[in-house]
């Protein structure tokens, strides 16, 4: 896994960003990382750049994670995308799982970021 | 003590606890009531009691029945769960079965509340002390029915002179019943000092 990777982490609670951002560098100093606070603002993201993983929050103030998931797949079809939400009623994950994302419910652990970084791999 | 102890950081950290500790208690609703429960982005501030009690006025105006338990630990305060008389009645339902029909909260529809209370509220703060490695010990939920003023009874509520109030609002609701909650939290000064401690302390793992 020596080639750098980029990522996206979209949740609008800072400490979450800081936690997926953190556990990331942790195994994958050379990785590209990128925040978005909110669906607007990863939605702009995707569209001018790249990315290899993609974190994604559900319960957002302007739109919720499944109301973009299916923009986020169309711009970067080649992404791996998480979910990573606390919601983790199980037809809220089944919901994700049908439009083929992967699902952590929060807290998130290192454990859960090594499995959704591996993924892409 | 004055609000802006409570920094945006504070709010965000805690906000972001409370979000998922009543991600787990939806869980325990939704198999209660076999339905799914949809759930708002939390909100969090740091005010003084009137400015509370007007907060809590606008987002449950009229009468409300109101679950409150109190928690004890590193930090303390007490937590509330409102619900107005439609929803209350819809949940008990809910889960004691259509058939109970009463159109008034009897004592078997009122601790059927109380205990569907107790198993939301503790799934949500027994969330957050597992995260903060904390430990809360919760208290014996109680009833309380009247107009917010009533359920806010600064006397009763005994948060100290200074009475700076945490006010950390959640909504749920599962559409399909018409029925929904709304889940607050309510710390004296003193004790939110503690809680900056603790979220303070978490924080710095991450920095």
């Amino acid at each position: 896994m020596d080639s750098s990777k980029s990522v996206l982490v979209v949740d609008d609670s800072r400490l979450t960003r800081m936690i997926i951002t953190k556990l990331i560098r942790t195994h994958f100093v050379d990785w590209k990382i990128t925040e978005a606070a909110n669906a607007k603002e990863a939605l702009a993201c995707v569209d001018k750049e790249p990315f290899d993983f993609i974190s994604l929050d559900h319960n957002m103030p302007d739109r919720t994670g499944y109301d973009i998931l299916p923009l986020l797949t169309q711009s970067q079809p080649m992404a791996h995308i998480g979910i990573f939400t606390a919601n983790i009623q199980a037809v809220v994950r089944k919901r994700f799982e049908d439009l083929g994302a992967t699902f952590y419910g929060k807290p998130i652990n290192e454990a859960m970021i090594l499995r959704f970084t591996n993924r892409g791999e | 003590m004055t609000a802006d102890i409570f920094t945006e950081d504070y709010c965000d950290t805690l906000c972001e606890l409370f979000n998922i500790g009543m991600g787990r208690a939806a869980v325990s609703l939704s198999e209660m009531v076999d339905d799914e429960v949809l759930l708002t982005v939390p909100s969090l501030k740091a005010v003084d009691f009137n400015t509370a009690l007007s907060i809590f006025n606008t987002n449950s105006p009229g009468k409300v029945n109101a679950v409150e338990q109190s928690f004890e630990g590193q930090f303390s305060g007490n937590a509330f769960l409102f619900f107005n008389d439609e929803s209350s009645l819809q949940l008990v339902r809910s889960i004691l079965g259509e058939d109970s029909w009463s159109s008034e909260l009897g004592e078997m529809e009122q601790e059927a509340l109380k205990e569907v209370s107790n198993i939301i509220l503790n799934a949500c703060f027994g969330c957050i002390a597992d995260i903060l490695s904390c430990e809360l010990e919760s208290g014996v939920p109680g009833l309380i029915t009247g107009e917010i003023n009533e359920v806010f009874d600064i006397d009763r509520l005994c948060i100290g002179d200074e009475p700076l109030v945490l006010t950390l609002s959640m909504t749920f609701s599962l559409p399909s019943k018409k029925i929904t909650g709304q889940v607050s939290l309510i710390m004296a000064s003193e004790s939110i000092k503690r809680l900056i401690a603790e979220l303070e302390r978490f924080t710095t793992l991450y920095v």
